[in-house]
């Protein structure tokens, strides 16, 4: 089972990672943010900080020590009163994206981790042709990360070459691996975590480590399509891929209906929690095409526009 | 029922099965991202997993099932059983004629019926438990000595076979006790008595109608006897013939009669359809009413199952019917076959055919040789002694010529009296000689003997039939011996001056006294007075009658089935063949005396005897049963062993119905479902 799931990830390896059809789709798009961050540069953002961009915002009087640049000369000649003049401020905005690398995403078809790094990709992507700042890092629990922090257009290739050689991890627990990201970064910004949430010590903690942040959080569920309607009859013993656990089962029509269910529940629960934390929660199966998946879900959940 | 080491090792079998089934399942070991929603899935799995799994695990369920299903079926279970007192059984079955009667409630006969009660009891009986089954008609087999294996006790009473003969319990009954009650020897040179063998007690169930003679002296001793009367409870209607016979043409004037006896064995009078065939062809037939029993059955007690009491002294009624046939007897060429039949059937079927065979008269060839014996002559001269014989005189001489070689080697006398005269060889007939023995070393001169007086005569033999010598005087004589297993018939102070002994299937009597003396001067005297007495032509007509085969002159006296008949041919064929009446044809060789002996008479009918390739019959013989006892259907209540009255127990065996076939069958039809489910995979 395993080999043939390492088959069919080397296959879908061949195919690149973000198509030119993709990357076309996606410079269309930008990335939005529910909430207004202060950028350490200034981007092609509208900040709801007033500031220097060109984009008047609103006026003010003059209070003793305002940059005099600012003063609306043509008001005071009419109204012989120092109005400070407010532009909108113009930022950039930090763009996270967390990749679960555990074994367990190495399964379906195209694997999830595949899948994952797609979606980072063209998630990334968009940020990139906005110069949002991109950084595009894995849930491996290491104290010190080399991911990049990518802006600009001319990053992409960075990123892709980023991406590719990002490799499946050891199973970390997803709170440790959230807590060392929390560590690391700590500007604020959109953070789309791709996960496929199968933690068994939970992913409740490492969520609230992420929300505690005040980020904005999106939490892309993958899962394979034989996670969704598993394949498989007869009496079996079923290895768990990162930490051997095994469970005896023996597969009847019963049990399957009632592991459909339980997925159910597992993923209603994981909405659920997100929604009460202010998380948009999407669940993708690695069927669904990335491009459909950016364009028309995480567009419906407005992470995209 | 197993034994207890038995049922613990089939204890063992569900609890093996049970860890074989988890040892033995071998679980396909797949991969998968994670465990997390699968033991979610079954989240008590690892809490309660044994009974998780069987919960979840309807294979071994059913496996489970189907092998309780197996160890109850070995538990025999069933109901309304009962135990069995002792551990060794007897079953006495009664196969004679009456057991044929299908008056049971199932409408099966007597003996079937038997048979399943029997089946009843061996089912009950435990594992250890040792039975024998001995069936018994007139006869008694040891059908199976004492075993242990119920399959083969089911086999063998089932393999008895009904006959049509008569019962006699007797020897059966002996054979019974035979284990039970084991016989003592005394040692005559230490004056001890042992017993020789410890007894065995056993119980002996006795399945029968009760139609058995009686047993007078039986002593049960370690037997336990138990009857089981088998038939319906109040007698039912039959009508049978039990006395069919062909009077002594002599005796009636030369009338040629039939007479026979209708008996009915039910409680009301009935009337009967009868018809009289003779050679196959019906020459009269009529209505008879036979009356009911003698005593009406509200007369009569209810034993136990209301089954009437006492039924034996509560004789059937019965009729006397009598046919004539001495017209056609008079014009009768051969041995003709004579079949009388109830036309009107009923649940006993053997009584309603009788038959008898109707020989043309032949007389008997008779040679007397002696030169002079008037009280010969004259006994012999009579018009009853000329329907018996055709006798020839000769005197000594003859017994030189040719003739007399040629025809006694050939056997063409039934009988030759010599006179005071003695051949040189025995001939092949029967002989008598008077004054004189015979020619061979078996027979001898004891002693001369004065006047004596005769002190004992065997009336018993045919030959003294009627014969009184106790006032006859015999002036002298000769003390005689003959061959071994002579009969004496009449003795003397000093010993048997009369004997009667076997030769090579012929018989030879000798009288050790001359009826004449001759004197040396040609005078004659009578040495004894005993030609004076009535019992003289008595005795030369049992001579004639019994040594010169004088009962085959008319009918056949009739022969009951099993007994041997011994056939005599006109000539002395060297093969014979008898036809049964069912058409089965046995072949015989004679015996010494050139006669036959047939035992192959199970049958009742009429059996052809003819010279072996011939077509043209010999003889005709008639086998009946005509026991009023078998056609007297009622079931007697109780039997009397020697001076013991057993009652008889309820007919309808308790019957314990068993169910483990039943619960063999549903464990069958789990395994199918079992197989379905694991082969389509329906459920798992």
């Amino acid at each position: 089972m395993s080999d043939t799931v390492s088959q069919i990830a080397r296959n879908s390896d061949k195919d690149p990672l973000l198509s030119p059809a993709l990357l076309a789709q996606l410079e269309r798009m930008e990335l939005v943010s529910r909430k207004i961050f202060r950028g350490r540069m200034k981007g092609e953002r509208r900040s709801k900080r007033k500031g220097q961009s060109v984009e008047f915002s609103d006026f003010r009087n003059y209070v003793a020590g305002d940059d005099l640049r600012f003063i609306d000369w043509n008001m005071y000649a009419r109204l012989d009163k120092l109005f400070l003049k407010l532009f909108m401020e113009e930022e950039d905005l930090h763009f996270y994206t967390l990749i679960d690398v555990s074994p367990s995403m190495q399964f379906g078809n195209p694997t999830k981790f595949r899948y994952a790094k797609q979606l980072a990709g063209a998630l990334g992507y968009i940020g990139l042709c906005r110069t949002d700042r991109v950084k595009i890092e894995a849930l491996d629990g290491a104290r010190h990360n080399n991911a990049p922090t990518l802006r600009g257009r001319s990053s992409l290739w960075q990123m892709v070459s980023y991406l590719e050689n990002l490799e499946s991890k050891n199973t970390v627990s997803m709170t440790e691996a959230v807590k060392a990201f929390c560590l690391r970064n700590t500007g604020k910004g959109i953070l789309v975590l791709i996960t496929d949430l199968m933690d068994k010590s939970g992913y409740e903690d490492a969520l609230k480590y992420l929300v505690a942040r005040d980020l904005d959080i999106y939490l892309i569920h993958v899962l394979s399509q034989e996670e969704i309607d598993p394949d498989i009859t007869g009496d079996l013993k079923l290895v768990d891929c990162e930490d051997r656990d095994i469970a005896e089962v023996s597969v009847s029509q019963r049990l399957i209906d009632r592991y459909k269910q339980t997925l159910a529940t597992f993923i209603e629960d994981a909405r659920d929690f997100c929604a009460r934390r202010g998380i948009v929660y999407t669940m993708t199966s690695t069927e669904r095409s990335v491009d459909r998946l950016v364009s028309r879900y995480l567009r419906q959940r407005g992470l995209v526009r | 029922m197993l034994p207890w080491y038995q049922w613990i090792i089939l204890g063992f079998a569900p609890p093996l099965i049970f860890l074989l089934y988890f040892l033995k399942l071998r679980r396909v070991p797949v991969e998968v991202p994670s465990t997390y929603l699968w033991i979610k899935t079954v989240e008590d799995m690892h809490v309660n997993s044994i009974w998780q799994r069987l919960r979840k695990n309807l294979l071994l369920l059913l496996q489970m099932l189907t092998v309780l299903m197996l160890i109850l079926s070995c538990l025999s279970p069933g109901c309304e059983g009962q135990k069995l007192a002792g551990d060794r059984f007897i079953f006495l079955v009664d196969k004679s004629a009456s057991m044929s009667a299908t008056d049971t409630e199932k409408g099966v006969s007597r003996l079937e019926e038997a048979k399943n009660q029997i089946e009843t009891v061996i089912n009950r009986m435990k594992a250890s438990d040792a039975a024998m089954v001995i069936s018994f008609s007139d006869t008694e087999g040891v059908d199976q000595s004492y075993t242990t294996n119920k399959g083969l006790l089911k086999r063998k009473v089932k393999a008895i076979k009904q006959t049509q003969r008569g019962s006699d319990m007797n020897r059966a009954l002996i054979a019974a006790s035979g284990l039970a009650n084991p016989g003592r020897t005394s040692d005559k040179s230490s004056g001890s008595d042992v017993q020789v063998a410890d007894a065995l007690a056993a119980t002996m169930y006795i399945f029968s109608d009760g139609a058995v003679k009686e047993i007078p002296q039986f002593f049960p001793g370690a037997l336990t006897p138990e009857y089981r009367p088998v038939g319906a409870l109040e007698p039912p209607d039959n009508v049978g013939i039990t006395a069919f016979s062909i009077n002594d043409q002599l005796d009636a004037g030369g009338q040629v009669q039939i007479f026979s006896r209708l008996q009915n064995s039910g409680m009301e009078e009935k009337t009967v359809g009868i018809s009289l065939y003779i050679d196959n062809e019906l020459r009269d037939a009529r209505r008879v009413t036979v009356p009911g029993r003698a005593i009406p059955k509200e007369t009569l007690d209810l034993g136990q199952d209301n089954r009437l009491a006492n039924i034996e002294q509560s004789t059937p009624g019965a009729v006397p019917l009598n046919f004539d046939l001495t017209a056609i007897a008079a014009g009768l060429e051969k041995a003709t076959p004579i079949r009388l039949k109830i036309d009107d059937d009923d649940v006993y079927m053997l009584d309603n055919e009788a038959y008898c065979v109707l020989n043309p008269a032949r007389l008997a060839n008779v040679l007397i040789v002696t030169d002079f014996n008037r009280p010969l002559e004259l006994a012999t001269s009579t018009d009853r002694m000329k329907k018996l014989a055709e006798i020839e005189f000769q005197d000594r001489d003859f017994l030189k010529e040719k003739t007399y070689q040629d025809n006694a080697t050939l056997g063409v006398y039934d009988l030759i009296i010599f006179d005071q005269c003695f051949p040189e060889s025995m001939p092949a007939s029967n002989t008598v000689f008077i004054g004189a023995i015979p020619p061979t070393d078996d027979w001898k001169v004891t002693q001369e003997l004065e006047t004596t007086p005769i002190i004992y005569t065997n009336t018993s033999h045919p030959v003294m039939f009627d014969v009184q010598m106790g006032n006859v005087s015999i002036l002298a004589g000769n003390v005689i011996e003959g061959p071994k297993g002579s009969i004496s018939l009449i003795d003397s102070i000093q010993g048997s001056v009369m004997m009667i002994g076997p030769r090579a299937g012929f018989e030879d009597l000798v009288i050790g006294f001359p009826m004449i003396q001759y004197e040396e001067n040609g005078d004659t005297s009578f040495n004894t007075d005993w030609h004076k007495k009535p019992g003289f032509p008595f005795f030369v007509q049992n001579v004639v009658v019994t040594l010169g085969s004088g009962s085959r002159f008319n009918a056949l006296r009739t022969n009951s089935p099993g007994q041997p008949v011994q056939i005599k041919p006109i000539f002395p064929f060297p093969e014979i063949e008898v036809k049964n009446p069912g058409g089965q044809t046995e072949t015989l060789k004679p015996r010494p005396d050139t006669s036959f002996l047939f035992s192959q008479t199970d049958e009742s009918g009429i059996y052809e005897v003819r010279e072996k390739g011939a077509s043209e019959l010999d003889q005709l013989f008639a086998v009946n049963l005509l026991d009023r006892l078998e056609s007297d259907l009622g079931v007697r209540d109780e039997l009397n062993l020697g001076y013991e009255a057993v009652e008889g127990k309820t007919t309808s065996e308790p019957a314990r119905k068993n169910y483990w076939t039943w619960l063999v069958l549903l464990a069958l039809v789990i395994l199918s479902i079992e197989w379905f489910i694991y082969n389509r995979r329906v459920f798992i």
